[in-house]
């Protein structure tokens, strides 16, 4: 029997996010967005949502119910109960932390910060060594990232089994200040999972362009792509399109992933993951049946001086040859099924090496589009044969070759 | 008018606002009990006391700890008291726990499928609590807290004496937190006063109207008031929220013995606000929408109506406590000066 693995899955609750953390799809503003969150999180509110989430089967009712929970041991347990009486009973869960203490401005920090957070998953792998693999996320911002000793410790214990990068909450991954975590990483063979959607969380904080600089520092400054990455937000701070410069659409910038080509041939061995194969925005392009998206994905590759969608960028600039141990996963995009016919033809094509796809789900985010086992059910029906390999080898090979 | 009947008129009003603050009260501590708002004003003023945005919210794993965690009547709710000594306990474990060593091995079926058999765990810890916490301190970063927890160790030569300080720590900060609670809850206390002053038609201008005008009613109510304070029932009504953490520790006791709690707590409530209820009917004040109660005021009925309920609000807001303060003191004035 092989062990099957979720690699990508999120358990932080409510209280781990900042107060203002609703302006993420709610576009209400921070003052209304940070009244909803500590209404959520009040009792009879939170009460309300697990009740009415246990008899309707609402999609956002369902996301709400999970974020409202008291714990990161409960949303975990619930995880966990879901694949119960599935094929999956014995599947192993990687849980990704995200740093969210510098996602906002300094007054809205999370009620249980990142490091608290850590804590509660040093606990959570102590209750449940076998099943439960956690990711700890690295933040340049955060001060101990130079040093790197609260992850050398959770690392090296083997309590955490990798890093987790979150870009878009605001810092490009070629940060200087991340040059000593991708050394470390590569030396020691440890699996790094980045995201890489055009949606997703963000920066929310008021000013998006005071962490944006025109001309970023960069690990591998005479890397070519500088020179494009600079352009690109020149292109972006003065587009007419006024929502790429707003927040949401601002924060692509950190997560293009043309970003990690500076990283990866200065760190040409670095196990790195690049989650979501772009998002279904990148994936399908201008062929999204979606025409809202479909016409973002080309106003942005205008923007960002590029011929080819994220999707194919992956293929053809990081799932290569010359780094041996790059990757990417399903995670949310696998319940998008023109996605995944998509994933399928070039898995069948052989323009992407099946050896490099992971399987992930993306819970809690993904109880949004549908329930954690239907979408598991839509991954398997649609990538057929490729699918169990996945879950298994793949899986295992990045986690612990 | 006379003094005799200045004081006969202020010990009757007295009267009338401590049996309403009683129920202004009552129904405040049900509130309280519903909305758990001393439980979540407690949390708030422990994740403040821990803040250390330079190590980790130490309250939200003191909140986490397995013994205060326990406290919680459910999952999504905050214990009501914490007790000096568990607070203590709890610090000293979870500052000690950052001093643990833990180490997993993953142990694979064969180093080809990479087929996990166990992940095994050695923990290394410090069996004594004292040199724990003393570790655990030090591996935190520089910040006030931690200099804080410090001298705590430095100050004391064993566990019961670093317990004893960061109990003493504990008992003068919530001290401290009684009185912003007693300041936090002015404002629901002045809401309820102003339901309870509306569905009873607590009209202050109209009262003293009344009493002013009604020889017999005034009579009547002063030798109520008498028989008040002569029973003593201040200790059993008397609900002061600058004691509401020992208050608790009682309650959880009971809760602790009793598993129908929360409907017997309830049904406290309900007892005492229906006897009290009971003695306001038997009062003759004159409350209430009967009768003609709107000519009270004659033309300038709404303004003068409004200011008497306003009135009303503000002193049932004073709380029982203050107004019986008042009758006692006003009827020895009475007992002992002004002869009738």
């Amino acid at each position: 029997m092989n062990d099957k693995y979720n690699i990508h899955s999120h358990i932080f609750t409510g209280k781990c996010a900042p107060k203002d953390f609703l302006q993420i799809g709610l576009n209400l503003g921070d003052g209304v967005s940070s009244f909803l969150k500590w209404l959520f999180l009040t009792k009879p509110v939170s009460w309300l949502i697990e009740k009415l989430g246990s008899f309707i089967h609402n999609k956002t009712l369902q996301f709400l119910k999970i974020g409202v929970m008291s714990s990161q041991g409960e949303v975990f347990a619930n995880l966990k109960g879901t694949y119960n009486n599935s094929n999956y009973s014995d599947i192993k869960i990687v849980a990704l932390s995200i740093d969210m203490d510098y996602m906002t401005d300094p007054n809205k920090k999370p009620e249980q910060d990142f490091n608290s957070q850590i804590e509660d998953l040093y606990k959570l792998k102590k209750t449940y060594p076998d099943t439960f693999f956690p990711f700890y996320s690295v933040d340049p911002r955060n001060p101990d990232t130079i040093g790197l000793k609260n992850v050398k410790k959770a690392i090296e214990s083997n309590a955490f089994a990798g890093i987790k990068l979150y870009p878009p909450n605001g810092f490009f991954p070629f940060d200087p200040r991340l040059d000593g975590l991708y050394k470390y990483a590569e030396a020691n063979n440890i699996p790094i999972m980045t995201h890489c959607t055009r949606g997703g969380t963000y920066f929310i904080g008021k000013d998006v362009w005071s962490i944006i600089s025109d001309n970023p520092l960069s690990l591998n400054p005479t890397h070519p792509i500088m020179d494009k990455v600079i352009k690109r937000i020149a292109a972006y701070k003065n587009a007419s399109n006024k929502a790429f410069r707003e927040n949401a659409k601002a924060c692509n910038l950190f997560t293009h992933p043309e970003n990690y080509l500076p990283v990866l041939d200065k760190y040409p061995k670095l196990k790195l993951c690049i989650a979501h194969m772009g998002g279904d925005v990148e994936i399908l392009g201008d062929k999204n049946p979606n025409s809202k998206h479909a016409k973002w994905s080309q106003e942005a590759m205008f923007l960002e001086d590029c011929t080819a969608t994220w999707y194919e960028i992956i293929k053809q600039e990081i799932l290569v040859n010359k780094y041996p141990n790059t990757f990417t996963d399903i995670s949310y995009s696998l319940c998008d099924s023109s996605c995944m016919t998509q994933l399928h033809n070039d898995l069948t094509n052989a323009e992407i090496d099946n050896k490099r796809v992971l399987f992930g789900t993306d819970y809690f985010l993904v109880t949004k589009e549908d329930a954690e086992l239907k979408v598991v059910a839509a991954g398997e029906n649609h990538l057929k044969n490729f699918f169990s390999p996945m879950m298994s080898e793949n899986n295992k090979r990045y986690l612990f070759s | 008018m006379q003094v005799s009947k200045t004081l006969e008129i202020l010990i009757s009003l007295a009267l009338l606002y401590f049996l309403f603050s009683t129920v202004v009260s009552l129904i405040f501590e049900w509130y309280s009990h519903k909305t758990q708002k001393r439980g979540r004003f407690l949390h708030e003023t422990i994740i403040k006391l821990l803040n250390d945005p330079v190590n980790k919210s130490y309250g939200t794993s003191l909140y986490s700890q397995y013994s205060i965690n326990q406290l919680k009547k459910n999952k999504d709710s905050y214990p009501q008291y914490i007790s000096s000594s568990m607070f203590a306990d709890a610090l000293i474990d979870i500052i000690g726990t950052q001093s643990e060593t833990i180490h997993f091995t993953n142990v694979f079926d064969s180093s080809k499928s990479k087929n996990l058999v166990e992940v095994k765990m050695e923990e290394k810890r410090f069996s004594d609590p004292y040199e724990r916490f003393q570790k655990g301190v030090k591996q935190m970063n520089y910040s006030p807290l931690k200099s804080q927890l410090r001298a705590f160790h430095e100050k004391t030569k064993d566990y019961p004496e670093l317990k004893k300080m960061i109990m003493d720590w504990f008992d003068d900060y919530m001290a401290r937190v009684s009185g912003w609670y007693k300041v936090k809850t002015k404002r629901t206390l002045f809401h309820i006063s102003l339901l309870v002053s509306l569905a009873f038609n607590v009209d202050s201008i109209a009262i003293i109207k009344k009493i002013n005008s009604d020889e017999t009613l005034r009579k009547d109510l002063v030798i109520q008031a008498e028989k008040k304070i002569n029973q003593q029932e201040l200790k059993a009504i008397k609900i002061d929220s600058s004691k509401f953490f020992k208050d608790y520790e009682q309650a959880v006791d009971y809760i602790k013995k009793n598993k129908k709690q929360k409907d017997e707590i309830e049904q406290m409530y309900l007892n005492r606000l229906d006897s009290i209820v009971s003695e306001i009917e038997n009062s003759s004040i004159p409350i209430g929408y009967y009768g003609n109660w709107q000519k009270a005021h004659g033309k300038h009925f709404l303004p003068i109506w409004i200011c008497g309920i306003l009135i009303s609000s503000l002193a049932l807001s004073f709380g029982a406590p203050f107004w019986f303060e008042v009758m006692v003191k006003t009827i020895n004035i009475r007992r002992a000066g002004i002869k009738p």
